[in-house]
């Protein structure tokens, strides 16, 4: 049973200097009370990525989403905009979609028909009245259209913050903005089916996140970076209370001897040789690179279970769609999964490791883990610390 | 029950199971014709028209019943 006193003593220890700090309490990775508590002030309370705008593409297609037990309906309205509602019909709360399909016209709840336009508008309320009779004075259709839910895009991920609490989307999405003002509004083209694909990973979604934030284990863990991208030659990447990561200084892609990606129109030399991996708090990784970009959203669907979605854009629609392409496609996206892949021993592990009675969240490395540090200083500070 | 009527009310069943929102929309209009006298069946009918042509999108026919519904008394 979860102690409120001592967890709230344990995050305290977590926001201190880092030489002095321990890691997120064990509560936080194993306890069903603690993972509910964060599961509200974490994801329902703040923004979280939910999904990516290329699973809707067409006008009127409609994606159900289940974002840590809230059911949410993404839309693409006839206009070409997004629209996130809650999926439930505002008649019995019954599921409206259930699975991914594209709505010519309205969306019919399957339990009594009542239709909703794809602006969320109650359009048909059958029999409400009684048999033939299609009006309530009761129901006040104006007031009862598809609760809209405040949701935000940047490049191509839909964050969402279900609450309607949390701050503005653009003061959320600023620091990452600011950080990626040279790729945020390139246009960005999905790689098609072979960019993406997921991982499912027998651990909680922050070992994940942390495991993100920092270089330290490159060469222990991914001894086929040493080659070209040595330990040093990475940065932090930090960001109190937004997003922290890590940076290369030397990008070189060499799938192929002759084919290369097209590089985004008008970079700066920086980027010439640097890319960098943000986690965006809580949930969401942003890769930039020259020639593409990759988001992953992490997706808890269990305290110590999580799936990571990952979808790779490139910068113009040839090298995104043409068959000239698909191979280096293929082999860059193989390259990803390859790395990603070579990760889950180590979240799987450490996820096994808070089986230990006692332990105190570990400690930090100063020089290496300052990234890591953040994100944890981030999680016990929305949760009250 | 005529003939005519069993033969729209199998093909309401066989239909039921999803899709084909245009046809189940004409099911229902020629039951709401053929059950004119009564108006009940036809209120009945003509919602259950309107509501397959909104969900086909037939924005045009969903307007026109709409109108056929309001005269009936349905809205």
């Amino acid at each position: 049973m979860l102690d409120d006193q001592s967890l709230i003593s344990e995050l305290a220890r977590v926001r201190r200097p880092i030489g002095e700090a321990h890691g997120l309490p064990n509560a936080l990775y194993t306890e069903a009370q603690a993972h509910e508590y964060e599961r509200r002030r974490v994801f329902l309370e703040g923004w979280a990525s939910i999904g990516f705008g290329k699973d809707v593409p067409n006008p009127g297609d409609a994606l159900p989403i289940d974002h840590v037990g809230v059911p949410l309906l993404l839309v693409r309205d006839h206009e070409g905009g997004l629209k996130l509602y809650q999926n439930i019909c505002r008649h019995r709360g019954m599921i409206l979609v259930q699975e991914k399909r594209n709505f010519g016209g309205v969306i019919r709840c399957p339990y009594h028909s009542w239709c909703y336009s794809l602006d969320g508008k109650l359009r048909a309320t059958p029999h409400v009245g009684g048999p033939g009779l299609n009006t309530s004075p009761s129901i006040d259709r104006d007031k009862t259209g598809l609760v809209e839910v405040p949701m935000g895009v940047f490049m191509d991920v839909v964050f969402a913050n279900v609450s309607g609490t949390a701050e503005p989307f653009e003061d959320y999405i600023r620091p990452v903005r600011e950080r990626f003002a040279e790729f945020a509004d390139q246009q960005i083209h999905f790689g098609g089916p072979e960019s993406s694909f997921g991982l499912e990973i027998n651990a909680n979604w922050k070992l994940i996140v942390e495991n993100n934030c920092e270089s330290y284990h490159l060469p222990w863990v991914h001894p086929g970076l040493n080659s070209y991208s040595r330990l040093e030659d990475h940065y932090h990447l930090e960001v109190p209370g937004s997003f922290s990561g890590q940076g290369t200084l030397v990008y070189n892609p060499q799938l192929d001897p002759e084919l290369r990606f097209p590089d985004f129109p008008g970079l700066s030399d920086k980027w010439d040789t640097a890319a960098e991996y943000a986690s965006l708090y809580p949930n969401t990784f942003l890769s930039v690179h020259r020639d593409h970009f990759w988001a992953a959203r992490l997706e808890p669907v269990g305290q110590r279970r999580t799936l990571e979605h990952v979808n790779i854009y490139y910068t113009t629609a040839e090298s995104a769609e043409s068959d000239t392409y698909r191979p280096l496609r293929e082999k860059n996206a193989s390259q990803w999964c390859g790395v990603l892949t070579e990760d889950v021993f180590v979240t799987e592990g450490m996820q096994k490791g808070r089986g230990a009675l006692g332990f105190d969240g570990g400690v930090f490395a100063p020089a290496m883990d300052s990234p890591t540090h953040l994100f944890h200083d981030w999680v016990a500070a929305k949760l009250g610390a | 029950m005529k003939p005519v009527l069993e033969e729209l009310d199998r093909e309401m069943r066989a239909l039921h199971e999803g899709g084909a929102p245009i046809r189940r929309c004409e099911v229902h209009e020629q039951a709401a014709d053929l059950l004119g006298t009564d108006p009940n069946a036809r209120r009945f009918h003509l919602t259950h028209a309107f509501v397959f042509a909104l969900e086909a999108g037939d924005w045009p026919r969903a307007a026109g019943l709409e109108r056929a519904l309001r005269e009936a008394g349905g809205l």
